[in-house]
């Protein structure tokens, strides 16, 4: 069997799994599942900002962005599921638009430190502003709810949602997939790989990386409209620098130079943060032991375990896991 | 005689240093143009401006019949003036015929959003074109072998190749002859005159003077920022600034 029939293969054994989940595990780890689904949303669009070659802190803020929008408009305006969906997609990714002018003018560890600057800001006004609920949030978000010819979907079961989440991440996923064979995956491969050289063969290098801020943004804001869902709440500290920290480890220990590689990551660590549970206060040290592990032992990540068995790169050169101070148009 | 490049009085200072002192010069359609130099005579620097990596203080370059003094490098190369460098710039983690692809991202059909629906019968008529410009380099049978694992005159040979698949109408080299043997200069040589005989101009940047001379149509030479001498192989050769400036004043 080829490599590619193989990783199809995987994947769809994946997607049954998923499927499953709520008929062999009780309300509790279904609920998990809807979590491990928005965390694998989040890391695949975290992925096309890393293709560019770039490491954001400014991910999980748009998010954020997503989660706010979506609960202010149910909310205030009482608007249906789709359309606050559509809505939080659509201000993350003009969120992520005005910051790119000032950001992507930067590179490396100096995008990396903008990046971070521009997420606390926007983070602290959701606590200082009353408007979005203060340090308290936004709660009493009620759940989808459709009505399909004399039937009747309560997304408030914790079932019905994991299923609509999953529906949603999948589609999500097949499209971020397909960017990424069309050309310009490609484009944001060669930017990453080599700045200069794709300027000189007529890439646009900032467009292109602006233009993948923007995209992973609009599926950040995606998981943040479902997470928004999924807590009947929405507080400005499940935007912290905590979370895009995990969110960086969860793609470096996972690897990112392929499509699996990320899921990979997020679903064995967040499995990890919930056996760690019990032990709150320890976590952030296990985190750092990992990390260190993975880097010494798999500097390429989970991926690369995986790679004889699913196909993808065999022998992967040095990843920049740090970001590297280039300087602009070098 | 139609000049495809022409520099009117270019300037680049870095600090006290006149990298490019009011340098103009003329290259003409279908020709190979030498640009040679001692050392830090200023013909990268030269380079770097005609492909807007630099940004010149003042002076004016025309493409064409374009200004393109105002545009940015990969909107040049959009409109054909494409270069390769000095240093081994390659794709590092694609494979030989993966780079000649890439080599073509930024400046194949620019249709509205065909950077997201590129059909899969175009991906052929892709693949077909990078096997082509691969075999016209010579590196037809490496097409499969990483990039970072060819040898370096190969990879030398392959980032022109990837530079062709930009479809350049002036292709500018840096320094192509760098570090090969006797034997990758005389197929670099052809590859160049086989480069130009399908209608691209060329303009060449090289301290192996025995490639220069049998290459170039024209050759112009730098020191100091400035243009000492310009005109054939033979009338260069026996310039007696150019002698001056290479071997010194006795």
């Amino acid at each position: 069997m080829r490599p590619r029939s193989i990783s199809t293969g995987v994947a769809i054994v994946l997607i049954a799994a998923a499927v499953l989940l709520p008929l062999v595990a009780g309300d509790y780890f279904t609920a998990f599942g809807t979590e491990i689904a928005i965390t694998v949303l989040m890391l695949s669009s975290y992925r096309i900002i890393v293709l560019t070659g770039e490491w954001s802190f400014a991910h999980v803020v748009l998010q954020g962005v997503g989660a706010y929008t979506a609960a202010i408009l149910v909310k205030d305006l009482g608007w249906p599921f789709p359309a606050t969906l559509a809505a939080g997609a659509a201000m993350s990714a003009l969120v992520a638009a005005i910051l790119s002018y000032p950001l992507l003018r930067m590179k490396g560890f100096y995008f990396l430190m903008g990046s971070f600057a521009a997420a606390e800001a926007i983070r602290l006004l959701w606590r200082k502003i009353p408007f979005f609920g203060g340090t308290r949030g936004l709660s009493n978000i009620p759940a989808p709810y459709l009505e399909l010819g004399g039937v009747s979907i309560d997304f408030g079961h914790t079932t019905n949602y994991f299923y609509l989440t999953l529906t949603v991440v999948i589609c999500c996923l097949l499209l971020m997939w397909w960017m990424e064979q069309a050309r310009i995956g490609g484009i944001w491969r060669a930017i990453q790989q080599q700045d200069v050289l794709a300027q000189s063969i007529g890439i646009e290098s900032r467009t292109y990386r602006r233009l993948a801020f923007v995209i992973a943004a609009a599926f950040a804001g995606i998981a943040g409209v479902l997470l928004a869902y999924a807590f009947g709440s929405v507080t400005a500290n499940r935007f912290s620098l905590n979370f895009a920290l995990y969110l960086m480890i969860w793609s470096i220990v996972g690897g990112t130079r392929t499509f699996y590689g990320v899921v990979l990551g997020g679903v064995v660590l967040m499995v990890f943060d919930e056996s760690l549970r019990f032990a709150e206060e320890l976590r952030p040290g296990v985190y750092g032991l990992i990390l260190i592990a993975v880097m010494l032992f798999f500097p390429q990540g989970l991926e690369r375990l995986l790679a004889p068995i699913v196909g993808g790169p065999t022998k992967a050169p040095r990843r920049d896991v740090v970001p590297s101070t280039r300087s602009e148009n070098a | 005689m139609t000049g495809i490049l022409q520099l009117l009085a270019v300037r680049k200072a870095f600090g006290g240093l006149l990298a490019a002192d009011e340098v103009s010069l003329s290259v003409v359609a279908g020709t190979i143009h030498g640009l040679i130099g001692p050392n830090g005579a200023g013909k990268t620097t030269l380079f770097s401006l005609i492909t807007g990596f630099y940004r010149a203080d003042s002076g004016t370059v025309v493409f064409d019949g374009t200004n393109v003094t105002p545009m940015s490098t990969s909107a040049r190369a959009r409109l054909g003036l494409v270069r390769t460098f000095q240093s081994n710039l390659l794709f590092s983690e694609q494979s030989a015929i993966e780079n000649v692809v890439s080599g073509g991202l930024g400046t194949r059909s620019r249709q509205a959003f065909d950077w997201l629906f590129e059909r899969p019968s175009q991906r052929a008529a892709v693949m077909e074109r990078a096997r082509e410009i691969l075999q016209s380099c010579g590196l037809g049978d490496k097409a499969e072998v990483p990039a970072g694992s060819l040898s370096h005159g190969q990879q030398r040979i392959l980032g022109i190749a990837v530079a062709l698949a930009a479809g350049p109408r002036l292709l500018l080299l840096d320094e192509p002859f760098t570090g090969m043997t006797a034997r990758e200069k005389d197929a670099l040589v052809e590859i160049v005159q086989s480069i130009r005989a399908r209608g691209a101009s060329i303009v060449l940047v090289e301290h192996d003077m025995r490639a220069v001379m049998r290459l170039c149509d024209r050759i112009t030479v730098l020191n100091f920022g400035k243009v000492l001498a310009e005109g054939t192989p033979d009338q260069v050769r026996r310039h007696p600034d150019v002698m001056a400036a290479y071997l010194g004043t006795a």
